[in-house]
């Protein structure tokens, strides 16, 4: 082999090996961000509202049983039992399989439990004819009513700063599309020397092949790039809807509004697996360009 | 362009696998290898005693001790009981509900996880299950002495008796969230075991004394007496104060030993309830007592193994404990302390159970009513008695409510 089938070899070599390292990259880097936008859009943003629900929920019951602070009359019964169930309900979404781990499920049960002896202590008071009674059962329903919401405040703490966490973008990341902007500009410079080098030698105007997996890297990564960022966007801007702690008018809105943000988070995060498809793409791409050249060389005898 | 060499290639891959390893190791180290859901009623002070005292646990084992605390633990258990969902170790205040639990089958035997013999028998009894055959269904991970009535100190026995007959001397709070009104009960049942004896009282918690009887109503009127039940001013303010509220020095208290804390902070001390209870037997010498009781739900590994830790006596759990070879409350400083401590381990055949806690959870809540409703109208107390004698009437499973007996 003379110095051309070696210089053909040697650009081969490189090649593959960024193609490899690229797709790797790549690879890690996107599901590093993209491996979170489905659990913040399908677990951590639904929860948190379920718990703003509930939250808003049983505070709205307290206030129509005790509009004038003597207790539930006959008319505020159906209101307060709307609400309770709306509570009721809340608390099994935000404490469904797919939402909460044991230890916030464990906190949710408890919850239910708060809130079926809060609306005892309500009842009781409805029912109760003596003023004293009256106010003593209201004051106890008063204090579960804030054990309630204390403890919802605490688990919507937790739940955000999992939020937060999944909407970050830490060090590693930023190393990882940091490498991947590199990587990528040396695997194009390297086809497009290699196009160049080709070009040169044998007198052909274009390598299809070497063009066609320059195109497809530079426009690949581009558009990944493109989906990644639009990932960050919308985490971001669903983890401002849901860092503010809402009434009950504003959970719909906020719910719609993250929805919307992440809309597109289960197609974004289905492109993983086609990276690795497209490395091994361009890897065909490029031994199919430099392949056949290198075999001219390998048989050729030196006169 | 030349091949790497075999040697680069075995470092190469040698050090692949060093950092698979290390990388193993330290999730290992780092993260849990299971969990174990705790359900009680401690929270404050107590439930950050409890997580301090499991720590050890936690480290040793990586086990993650995910807890609970709430007052509404009676509704949350029975709920999570009939949907299926039980937490793996539930801390019960007192025997009533896990006796029935045990009967259903619901409760896993722990014989064979701690030694029961560790434990006076009448902390770890042997209850029947549901095939009728008599095991240990819990372990007393904490115990509290009643029956105490707390002083600023310094004080005569005749000036306590003084300041007793006087309902403003008295701090009396009944709010406490889902089982508010637990501290009347607490009165009414001491007074009953001090005025008519551990044998009228153990029927009585057993339900085979009716409510109606004339020693039972005499122990509501004399807890009326004392604490003005009826005087509405007073009374609308002592429904709603908290039972933990600060009590100054000059009054008196009727709450049990967890008060330790508050009460130390002005050099305070107790008496046997029976020193200041109107019409109390002479030489009455027995004390109510609470216990909190862990019983295993579900059987895993994980729960066997934090049984066993609570049960071992080296574990710091909170005050006070039931174990025989654990070391008991000392310093010249905690003289009230020491006198708890002796004797919830020395005093075993004096000891009952706090009445409601052996109670089905339907009767001791309405006990818990009736006391609020006796203190603003205590002329309705037949109606009351009448009223706990219906719901009384259910046969349930029965264990021995004092000590010896």
């Amino acid at each position: 082999m003379n110095a051309t089938g070696r210089d053909l070899v040697r650009r081969l070599w490189v090649l593959s090996s960024l193609a490899v390292v690229s797709t790797l990259v790549l690879f890690v880097s996107y599901r590093g961000v993209h491996g979170d936008t489905v659990p913040l859009a399908s677990s951590s943003a639904p929860g948190i509202l379920a718990v703003d629900t509930a939250r808003s929920a049983v505070q709205q019951a307290h206030t129509a049983v005790d509009v004038d602070g003597s207790g539930p009359g006959p008319e505020a019964t159906g209101d307060f039992h709307t609400r309770i169930s709306v509570a009721h309900q809340s608390i099994a979404v935000a404490a469904s399989e797919d939402v909460a781990g044991p230890a916030d499920r464990h906190t949710l049960k408890t919850i239910t439990g708060l809130i079926t002896v809060y609306s005892a202590w309500v009842e009781l008071a409805g029912q109760e004819e003596d003023a004293s009674l009256r106010a003593a059962f209201l004051h106890y329903a008063e204090r579960g009513r804030d054990d309630i919401v204390e403890r919802l405040d605490e688990l919507r703490d937790r739940r955000l700063v999992v939020a937060r966490e999944q909407a970050s973008f830490p060090w590693p990341l930023w190393l990882g599309w940091g490498a991947v902007v590199v990587l990528g500009l040396a695997l194009c410079g390297a086809l497009v020397e290699a196009q160049w080098f080709a070009r040169r030698r044998f007198r052909t105007a274009v390598q299809p092949w070497l063009l066609a997996a320059t195109v497809l890297w530079a426009g690949w990564v581009t558009v990944l790039g493109w989906f990644t960022l639009r990932a960050r966007r919308a985490m971001t801007e669903s983890l401002a809807e849901l860092r503010e702690v809402r009434s009950a008018d504003g959970i719909p809105e906020a719910g719609a509004n993250v929805e919307r943000y992440m809309a597109d988070a289960g197609f974004w995060a289905s492109l993983s697996g086609w990276i690795l498809v497209g490395g091994v793409v361009l890897m065909v791409l490029t031994v199919s360009g430099l392949g056949p050249r290198i075999s001219e060389y390998r048989f050729r005898v030196p006169r | 362009m030349s091949r790497p060499r075999a040697r680069t290639l075995v470092a190469a891959g040698v050090c692949l696998v060093l950092l698979v390893t290390v990388v193993a190791v330290v999730r290992l180290t780092e993260g849990w290898t299971g969990s174990v859901t705790v359900l009680a009623n401690w929270s404050g002070a107590e439930r950050e005693q409890f997580e301090r005292a499991v720590r050890p646990f936690e480290e040793e084992h990586r086990i993650d001790v995910v807890y609970q605390g709430s007052s509404a633990l009676s509704q949350v258990l029975a709920a999570d009981l009939a949907a299926g969902t039980q937490p793996d170790v539930a801390v019960l205040p007192g025997p009533g509900e896990l006796t029935a639990y045990a009967a259903e089958g619901r409760l896993r035997p722990l014989d064979g996880l701690f030694e029961a013999g560790d434990y006076d028998g009448f902390w770890v009894p042997r209850v029947a299950g549901r095939d009728g055959r008599e095991r240990t269904y819990w372990l007393p991970v904490k115990t509290g002495l009643k029956s105490m009535v707390w002083h600023g100190g310094g004080l005569s026995g005749d000036g306590i008796g003084r300041a007793a007959g006087e309902p403003d001397r008295w701090c009396v709070g009944m709010e406490s969230g889902a089982t508010s009104g637990w501290p009347g009960t607490d009165w009414v049942e001491d007074i009953l075991l001090q005025q008519a004896g551990a044998e009228v009282y153990a029927r009585w918690a057993n339900g085979d004394l009716p409510w109606t009887d004339p020693r039972v109503r005499k122990a509501w009127r004399t807890w009326g007496a004392m604490v003005g039940a009826g005087d509405r001013s007073r009374v609308g303010r002592l429904l709603q104060d908290n039972f933990a509220r600060d009590c100054p020095r000059r009054n008196l208290e009727h709450l049990g030993s967890f008060r330790d804390s508050h009460w130390k902070q002005s050099a305070g001390d107790f008496v046997h309830s029976a020193e200041v209870i109107p019409g109390a037997r002479e030489g009455a010498d027995h004390w109510e007592v609470s216990g909190d009781l862990a019983a295993l739900l579900n059987p895993t590994d994980e729960a066997r193994k934090l049984i066993r830790f609570l049960a071992d006596p080296g574990t710091r759990l909170p005050d006070f404990t039931a174990h025989r070879k654990a070391a008991a409350p000392a310093g010249p400083e905690d003289a009230p302390r020491r006198r708890i401590g002796s004797v919830l381990r020395g005093a075993e055949r004096r000891l009952c159970w706090d009445a409601s806690d052996t109670m089905p959870a339907n009767l001791r809540d309405a006990f818990h009513r009736a006391v609020l409703r006796f203190l603003v109208s205590p002329g309705e107390l037949d109606s009351l008695l009448r009223e706990l004698e219906a719901l009384s009437g259910d046969r349930r499973p029965t264990l021995p409510v004092c000590g010896g007996g």
